[in-house]
């Protein structure tokens, strides 16, 4: 068990800044909530942690729980559906913080995806997943992330164009 | 936008707060404890309702650990077979460490020496008493006296000892001139003190005790002596080395203290040939026979305790002489100077008559087997005792203060004020300190 802590340890340094990175975009960058809510999941991913399976990825498996807890806490805050508004406000607040025309643009752009492209550009850019991880954390293959990838910024690029 | 790629690329990145770090690690410290506590079967963590027991007996718990403490680490009756000697001398160890200079280490060390042979003292004491009631029950005649802790009363006796030792050790160190001054003149009072209290002891465990715990008790009483002799004389040197100084001020910094600190090193030499021990067991010869001379002067020692005084150290004289016969020299040292103790020693161990009559009929006479009870009249023989310690501190200061003044009209010696100034105060906190004992002795009768 010493042994099982001591690795759990080592993720958690490994991990503890992507995934408090991961809550703080999709929390309106709200650094306090953002801050509970990596708690929480690391708290969760501790209580699981023995049934593990060591040959997987360890960071898929926390972005699950990540990607889990975050919809369990936008269904209580019943803001599930609320998801464009909430990042339309980061968006403004991020602006507010940067003074970043340009990443604002970006921002708007973004949001104006469809969730599914928006999610994984977010994870693509903002966690700095690679599409393997993607992969692995969306339960996907790692050719259709690539296309998913790609279409996403073509509609990214369309939307920039009109704009 | 045709760079909005590159932006993406540069989105911000945010890092976990320190604070929220150490929360999270904090969180999952307790998660991990309490999984680990899980597979027992007394759950702590599951006892929420009794929180507010468990923080009473804690707290129960941290007081009555301090006030035990607190008794451990002042009472003269925690001694070395108890359970609480080390935290007394754990406490002790702590206080060490606030003592950084030479100059707080020599009072720090004589502040344990004086603590050692309080407890020395009482256990020297609930063996008395334990005799008395055994002597009166009895014939009425003495018996020889056995220390019920004969072992743990010669190691606490051997602790002052060396914390004695320590003191005068720690007082060579320091090389402010002032400093040492002081020291000296707290080390000279510290001795005169431990000389009362322990001839106190030797009167009380008497001539019929066991030869280790007479040769102990002897050879202490002989080596303070020495060490006072030789404070005596280091403040004399000191007092000289300030004269000379005086002409060239700072530029001797040191070499006073130095020169002094000779004086306060050891000074006995033992036999290193068998002529020179032959010689010195012609002396000790000549000192025995002087001793017994003098005591039977005036009839007020029984002729029983001057026998069994001579009868121990011819015993002695013959041991060491048949060491020397074959060649052991370091045991014919040990034996002459065990011999040499007791005999400047040998009438602190001696009773004058009738003075123990009145003593024993003082005291109750049944239950004193134990030691808890034997404590029973440990307040009326500390006020004796006490009263003993003082007069003879008093006549002993004043025989230093006599042979101090003869020397400083001969320009030899000079004991300043701070010196006598500090004697009375050291009297004092031994009295302040015997009525703490006294109170501490109630609580346990009561």
């Amino acid at each position: 068990m010493a042994q099982q802590k001591q690795n759990f340890t080592d993720y958690y340094n490994q991990y503890k800044d992507k995934i408090f990175n991961y809550f703080w975009y999709r929390v309106n960058f709200n650094r306090a909530l953002a801050e509970d809510l990596t708690a929480d999941a690391f708290l969760k991913a501790f209580k699981s942690f023995n049934g593990f399976d060591h040959n997987r990825s360890f960071q898929s498996w926390m972005y699950a729980i990540a990607k889990n807890h975050l919809l369990n806490y936008y269904r209580t805050a019943n803001r599930e559906t609320d998801l464009l508004e909430v990042e339309k406000m980061g968006v403004n607040e991020l602006a507010k913080i940067e003074n970043r025309l340009e990443l604002e643009q970006a921002f708007e752009l973004i949001n104006q995806l469809s969730e599914y492209h928006r999610e994984v550009l977010l994870m693509r850019f903002s966690d700095g997943l690679d599409n393997r991880e993607i992969a692995e954390i969306l339960n996907k293959d790692e050719g259709a992330v690539r296309t998913q990838i790609s279409r996403a910024l073509e509609e990214l690029r369309g939307q920039a164009h009109n704009a | 936008m045709n760079n909005f790629e590159k932006q993406l690329n540069n989105l911000p990145r945010a890092r976990l707060s320190r604070r929220a770090d150490l929360l999270i690690r904090y969180k999952l410290m307790c998660a991990g404890l309490k999984q680990y506590f899980s597979g027992v079967s007394f759950n702590f963590f599951a006892m929420a309702g009794l929180r507010p027991v468990l923080a009473a007996v804690v707290i129960l718990v941290l007081v009555f650990s301090g006030a035990t403490s607190a008794y451990a680490y002042n009472s003269s009756q925690i001694t070395r077979a108890s359970a609480l000697y080390p935290v007394k001398r754990g406490l002790e160890k702590i206080e060490s460490r606030f003592a950084t200079t030479p100059a707080a280490q020599v009072k720090f060390h004589n502040k344990l020496a004086g603590r050692r042979i309080a407890e020395a003292q009482f256990l020297s004491l609930g063996s008395a008493a334990f005799t008395a009631d055994q002597t009166a029950s009895s014939t009425g005649e003495a018996l020889p006296v056995k220390l019920e802790y004969e072992n743990e009363f010669n190691d606490t006796l051997r602790d002052a000892d060396d914390e004695i030792e320590r003191a005068n050790e720690r007082a060579r160190e320091i090389g402010d001139r002032t400093e040492l001054d002081r020291s000296l003149a707290l080390l000279s009072d510290a001795h005169l003190n431990e000389l009362g209290k322990i001839k106190a002891m030797a009167e009380a465990v008497g001539i019929e005790a066991d030869d280790r715990t007479t040769d102990n008790i002897a050879l202490i009483l002989e080596n303070i002596k020495g060490r006072q002799q030789r404070i005596v004389r280091a403040i004399s040197q000191f007092d000289g080395d300030l004269k000379r100084a005086g002409e060239n001020e700072d530029d001797e910094d040191g070499a006073s203290a130095s020169s002094s600190e000779k004086n306060i090193a050891k000074g006995q030499s033992a036999s290193t040939t068998p002529d020179e021990a032959a010689s010195s067991l012609d002396r000790v010869r000549n000192e025995i026979k002087v001793l017994e001379s003098e005591l039977s002067q005036g009839g007020r020692i029984s002729n029983k305790q001057i026998k069994r005084l001579t009868e121990r150290l011819n015993k002695k004289i013959n041991q060491a002489e048949t060491a020397i016969q074959a060649g052991d020299l370091s045991k014919f040292n040990g034996l002459l100077r065990a011999t040499e103790a007791l005999t400047n020693n040998g009438q602190h161990f001696l009773k004058e008559n009738n003075k123990e009559e009145k003593q024993i009929k003082g005291l109750p006479l049944n239950n004193f087997g134990d030691k808890v009870k034997a404590q029973y009249n440990l307040k009326e023989i500390q006020a004796k005792l006490e009263e003993q310690r003082k007069k003879q501190a008093e006549k002993l200061r004043e025989e230093l203060k006599k042979a101090a003044e003869q020397n400083q009209e001969n320009g030899t010696i000079k004991i300043d004020d701070r010196t006598a100034t500090s004697s009375v105060n050291v009297l004092s906190d031994q009295k302040n300190n015997s009525s703490a004992d006294q109170t501490a002795s109630s609580s346990v009768d009561n």
